[in-house]
């Protein structure tokens, strides 16, 4: 492992920075893919949504981070918005680098975007181009600032790794360009860095802490304005949200900017309590404190009453989760909170951290299966007697193929499950799904089938 | 002049429309029983595809990998090949194995070709009657329609390749029926059933009817949920004709005319009253057979609801992004009700383009907003395009792939008499919605 001084296997503060670096691993070939980093760096940017976002390479390097969910249609006016300089077989035995500027020039000229990320793929990285000087070029031409994200499809083998590397573009090019604006100065302001859950959930989330006097400055890799994120370094604390994928960021603002940050989630009354708690910390403000602690107690107190005809229902039901990534976690909490009793949870391609943060929030008797099989889990399901799977990503087809009960906690749900209505929601979705007749009825035999 | 290029005034694709022909080979793929595709490219392309697929289909997808890393780009990836290859015939026992190259392994030179060939060899033994194909499928060509097509070329070729026999008997009441990409399975159903009707035989290649349906048969499967088998599609060899939907698919029909002799029809489209009309006396002739007294009531229903919807129609100016085939189709029944314009782009280039009635141009999504700009009361298109439509604030209307977050578009029919009723009743609706001004 190259000792170089910018490695993002080397991360200090990471738990598992302390062990033996594998390096390069051998790709496993098989049906379970990995995501790429390429994507990630999208999913992790696409969100500062005023800003242009050019992918170099060919046509399906763009199809893996856009357009999935269609969605996004009020935030800036280049939102949903997908560039693509779609090299064809002669740029890529020549070069696509004029081709670049050219694009570069198209958007700049016609969409007055106030930036442009440029973003490296497997193609234009194999034919050797020189993105940082493009973009440097372009800057200099158009006079806003280009770019360029390294991340090329084969560099790693999940969208982690691009997240990480859109994290470096961000605090290389982005973060600390920005000039504080006049109307924004305020006491309790902190920035959200890592993912949830789309929309909802950000607004969600940012309204909870409004409740409690914090504003938002900038939420990195959710939507935002590219001024926000250019703004970030003003920001007092720094909340890292459930992935991990931009520790390496938040670590860099606290060295550069003195900036300190915690990491902390919204899924769960506890989760909650143990956020708005550091932020309290944090801040130092005993008016704060107060603040906080009369709200958390207000909305608990709320949740306790609300919640206790379904706790009731829920009380003992068992179910399986079969998810990845921070979904494999993420809920732990709240599902025993809710009384739900953990039967297992299989996953295909966590990270270490996902892994020791499932460790973290689970009691003895759940089965952790890493690598896990479709046949895995669904022997395992029925094993355990278990009444509902909870599924992510792809993994949805399994259970209802097999009209196992299940819900999917999906990317591209309209519903938010964080913080406190996040809880009620959570909570509703699961009984109603558990409730729901189809289970039974899509399992009825036809009259002729005897 | 690359013929593939999007609109070529400028340099870069602004939303696209266009899919990469991978996703219409491992479409084309799931119409075939017991299946397999396995990417050779970066994590991201196999991914991409899958999700794509699957949530235009609701289905899961078979779909495998292998998976380009950086040591691969210095080592070369024949041993990874292998490995997945190795890895689908002992786990899952497909019958037929593609693997699918991308325009990396194109750029860094890896042989697929090869790679099977030596898998072939090094395992003559446990696979059994099971075939092992390559095929290059780079994104920076084609489209969606293109790559299906050439899936389906490609497995015809192969079955030829094995069956060989040019002399063998036809028979005279079985049929090929080679359905393109823009037929949903809903379509592909109701051509079956269509075709049944006049006491033919039907051989579906590539079925989706029997695989991206929707059914609960067989339970959890990492193998394509149905298709056409292989060992039936020897069959096909000795049918009596080949009856081709979507110019497309002319390609995979002159391969067996050549090999067999077996003469083929290319219907481009089945949408509309006189394509609908053309099919049936097509299919009277073949068979000798009398039209059923269901159909002709469905063409009574037909003709009564086109007079229906005359108004609803009548000076509509109506925009559409699809895959050619698809737009031919379209522009077809469209011209037969009576509209007052009909413009299109198309995400790549076909010789059915200059077919197309009115404006059509070769682009994106950009260009698609560019025509909605100049007035237009619907936007037909694929959900990608969803955006472009809200932005312009014209009512949208979903059609072609992908279409996400509608239930049973794929069940969707719109081909022969009935189909065209229902797809009438659809756009019309659309129409008097936009009318009505309701979805601004």
């Amino acid at each position: 492992m190259p000792k170089g001084k910018n490695n993002l296997f080397v991360e200090p503060d990471c738990e598992h920075n302390g062990q033996e670096k594998k390096g390069c691993a051998r790709p496993r070939p098989g049906d379970v893919s990995r995501g790429c980093p390429c994507a990630g760096s999208l999913t992790a940017l696409m969100p500062i949504a005023d800003a242009a976002h050019l992918v170099h390479g060919t046509a399906a390097c763009l199809e893996s981070g856009w357009g999935k969910f269609g969605e996004r249609n009020d935030f800036g006016h280049l939102s949903g918005y997908g560039f693509s300089t779609q090299l064809d077989d002669r740029d890529m035995a020549m070069g696509g680098e004029n081709k670049l500027l050219q694009s570069i020039g198209y958007i700049a000229a016609n969409y007055t975007p106030p930036a442009i990320f440029v973003y490296a793929t497997c193609i234009t990285v194999l034919s050797m181009e020189d993105l940082d000087s493009i973009c440097q070029e372009a800057e200099e031409i158009w006079g806003i600032p280009v770019i360029p994200v390294h991340s090329p499809g084969f560099s790693g083998s999940s969208g982690n790794m691009g997240r990480r590397l859109a994290g470096e573009a961000l605090m290389d090019r982005v973060i600390g360009k920005g000039a504080p604006q006049q109307d924004k100065p305020a006491e309790f302001d902190i920035n959200l860095i890592g993912e949830y859950h789309g929309k909802e959930e950000g607004r969600s989330i940012e309204a909870l802490l409004a409740k409690a006097g914090i504003r938002v400055l900038a939420t990195i890799t959710e939507e935002s304005h590219f001024a926000e994120v250019s703004c970030a370094h003003l920001a007092k604390v720094n909340m890292v949200v459930c992935s991990r994928s931009m520790i390496t960021l938040a670590r860099k603002m606290k060295d550069k900017y003195a900036i300190p940050y915690f990491e902390g989630s919204f899924y769960g009354e506890r989760e909650i309590r143990f956020t708005m708690r550091q932020i309290g910390f944090h801040f130092g403000n005993p008016d704060l404190d107060k603040r906080l602690h009369r709200y958390i107690r207000k909305e608990e107190e709320r949740l306790r009453v609300e919640l206790a005809p379904v706790r009731k229902a829920l009380k003992g039901k068992t179910v399986v989760l079969y998810t990845d990534g921070m979904e494999s976690w993420t809920y732990l909490t709240m599902l025993q909170e809710l009384g739900i009793k953990i039967a297992a949870i299989g996953t295909n391609r966590n990270a270490q951290e996902d892994m020791s943060r499932i460790r973290e929030r689970l009691h003895e008797g759940t089965a952790i299966i890493n690598d896990c099989g479709d046949n895995q889990i669904l022997q395992i399901y029925r094993e355990r007697k278990a009444d509902l799977m909870i599924v992510s990503g792809r993994n949805e087809f399994v259970p209802l193929k097999e009209r196992i009960p299940f819900l999917s906690i999906a990317r591209n749900r309209h519903i938010s499950y964080a913080g406190y209505a996040g809880v009620r929601n959570f909570a509703e979705d699961l009984l109603e799904t558990l409730e729901q007749p189809v289970w039974v009825t899509s399992g009825k035999r036809a009259p002729w089938e005897g | 002049m690359n013929p593939y290029r999007e609109n070529l005034s400028k340099p870069l694709s602004v939303n696209p429309l266009r899919v990469s022909q991978a996703v219409g080979g491992v479409l084309a793929l799931q119409g075939f029983f017991r299946s397999l595709p396995i990417i050779y490219g970066a994590h991201g392309c196999v991914e991409a595809v899958g999700e794509m697929l699957s949530q235009h289909y609701q289905e899961p997808v078979a779909l495998q990998n292998v998976t380009v890393h950086d040591s691969n780009l210095i080592f070369g990836g024949s041993e990874s090949a292998q490995d997945a290859l190795e890895l689908a015939v002992s786990r899952y026992k497909p019958d037929l194995i593609v693997l699918i190259g991308t325009s990396l392994t194109e750029m860094v030179g890896e042989d697929l070709e090869h790679d099977v060939k030596l898998f072939i060899e090094n395992h003559s033994k446990t696979l059994g009657d099971s075939l092992v194909l390559s095929l290059q499928m780079p994104d920076y060509e084609g489209s969606l329609e293109t790559g299906y097509a050439r899936m389906t070329e490609r497995i015809v070729e192969a079955v030829i390749g094995l069956s060989g026999g040019t002399n063998r008997k036809k028979r005279r009441n079985r049929i090929n029926l080679l359905a393109g990409p823009h037929l949903t399975p809903g379509d592909v159903m109701e051509l079956r059933e269509i075709i049944s009707s006049f006491g033919l035989e039907v051989i579906t290649l590539p079925d989706l009817s029997s695989s991206l349906c929707g059914h609960l048969l067989v339970g959890n499967t990492k193998l394509s949920r149905g298709g056409v088998p292989l060992d039936y599609l020897d069959k096909m060899m000795t049918s009596g004709c080949t009856i081709a939907v979507g110019e497309c698919m002319e390609g995979a029909a002159r391969a067996i005319e050549q090999s067999s002799g077996i003469p083929y029809h290319v219907f481009p489209s089945l949408t509309g009253l006189q394509a609908s009309d053309d099919f049936f006396e097509f299919l009277r002739k073949q068979s000798r057979t009398e039209v059923q007294v269901k159909y002709r009531w469905q063409r009574q229903i037909l003709l009564d609801s086109m007079l229906d919807a005359r108004n609803a129609y009548r000076g509509k100016r109506i925009i559409a992004a699809l895959e050619p085939d698809h737009l031919l189709g379209l522009s077809g029944w469209l011209e037969e009700i009576g509209i007052r314009s009909f413009r299109a782009v198309s995400p790549s280039v076909s010789p059915v383009l200059e077919r197309i009635g009115g404006e059509t141009l070769i682009g994106d999504l950009e260009d698609m907003e560019r025509l909605a700009e100049e007035g237009a009361d619907l936007w037909i298109g694929s959900s990608l395009s969803e955006q472009g439509a809200l932005r312009q604030g014209i009512l949208f209307e979903p059609m072609g792939f992908p279409i996400f977050n509608r239930l049973g578009s794929f069940l969707a029919v719109s081909v022969g008499y009935r189909g065209t009723t229902e797809i009438l009743g659809r756009v019309g609706n659309a129409l008097l919605r936009a009318e009505r001004g309701t979805h601004k």
